[in-house]
């Protein structure tokens, strides 16, 4: 069960739309490091997870991420409001445009739709930490390439805290990994699944 | 700053400074709603920063400490809020004879921020 509170985690308040930079920071909303990826990912991961601390770890990250995947959503739809269509084609929107006026679609920046292959759900608690880890860096060098070609303030403050909730889930899913050896067995030295039954590798 | 680099005392002030809002003490002064609002959600990241830091550190009775007196804040100036200006929780609907669930603005806009 999730609730709704209705609130941004960090505040989202742009007063000037940029639909150029828009298209780019959508890619956090639907992209292959995006908010929505990280979110099914840790979400999807944490039923094979046997530990209840990870467990409960990939429930909050995953809850945090569909806050973060608010944020976008809400930063996409104050950059494109009250576009002109000079605007719109001027500022490389057209193509977006065409398929789904201003509404927020889950997409790349390049126009790729979602879709679930960004993410797995190995059912293995080393192969799936060890992906998350990377996850997290991904997301964190995108937003540091967010950085570079955008020059709002009103959208750097956002899109700086999102980059640091990057920084805080990849710190924190080391330590899980942590918490996984801990639990293996010195016949498990080699880092075979826990949470499958070992037979003879 | 704690030996595990959990910068309690300030958590929330470093959050209200990316923020922008400079928020207010909690004090009990009547304050307007954005400044409520703001204090809400600067104490709301305080618990979910620790949240995650307890899930791998659920022995730190410090983080905990931290966790509940950030909570006890939190539920005051939550229920202040709601009965002022409606509900922010889904289940904290408050009874001023309408249904204010659906009083604009949504969270996504800027007006709400």
């Amino acid at each position: 069960m999730w609730g709704y509170e209705k609130r941004l985690q960090f505040p989202v308040k742009i007063k000037n739309p940029d639909a150029r930079a828009a298209k780019v920071i959508m890619s956090q909303y639907g992209g292959p490091d995006g908010e929505l990826a990280a979110s099914l990912r840790y979400l999807s991961q944490r039923y094979a997870m046997p530990y209840p601390e990870v467990a409960g770890l990939l429930t909050d990250i995953g809850t945090e991420e569909l806050a973060h995947f608010e944020m976008i959503g809400a930063i996409v739809y104050q950059l494109t409001r009250n576009l002109s269509v000079e605007q719109i084609k001027k500022e490389g929107f057209d193509a977006y445009f065409v398929d789904h006026t201003t509404g927020i679609y889950p997409q790349s920046a390049a126009g790729v739709p979602f879709t679930a292959a960004y993410i797995q759900s190995k059912g293995d608690p080393i192969t799936d930490l060890t992906e998350d880890m990377g996850a997290e860096q991904k997301a964190r060098t995108t937003y540091d390439n967010i950085l570079k070609l955008v020059d709002d303030p009103d959208v750097i403050e956002p899109i700086k805290f999102l980059r640091q909730r990057e920084i805080v889930h990849f710190q924190r899913f080391g330590e899980a990994l942590g918490v996984v050896r801990d639990h293996l067995d010195s016949k498990n030295f080699y880092f075979f699944n826990p949470a499958f039954k070992n037979e003879g590798c | 700053m704690n030996g595990n680099g959990m910068n309690y005392e300030n958590l929330e002030n470093g959050y209200r400074n990316a923020c922008g809002n400079s928020g207010s003490c909690p004090c009990g002064n009547s304050r307007n709603q954005g400044a409520l609002f703001e204090e809400i959600r600067a104490l709301s990241f305080v618990m979910d920063e620790l949240r995650l830091y307890l899930d791998t550190h659920p022995k730190s009775s410090e983080a905990l400490r931290f966790f509940l007196e950030t909570e006890e804040k939190r539920k005051g100036l939550l229920a202040d809020y709601t009965a002022q200006y409606g509900p922010i929780d889904s289940y904290d609907i408050n009874d001023d004879g309408t249904w204010s669930w659906l009083n604009e603005p949504m969270p996504w806009k800027a007006e709400a921020n």
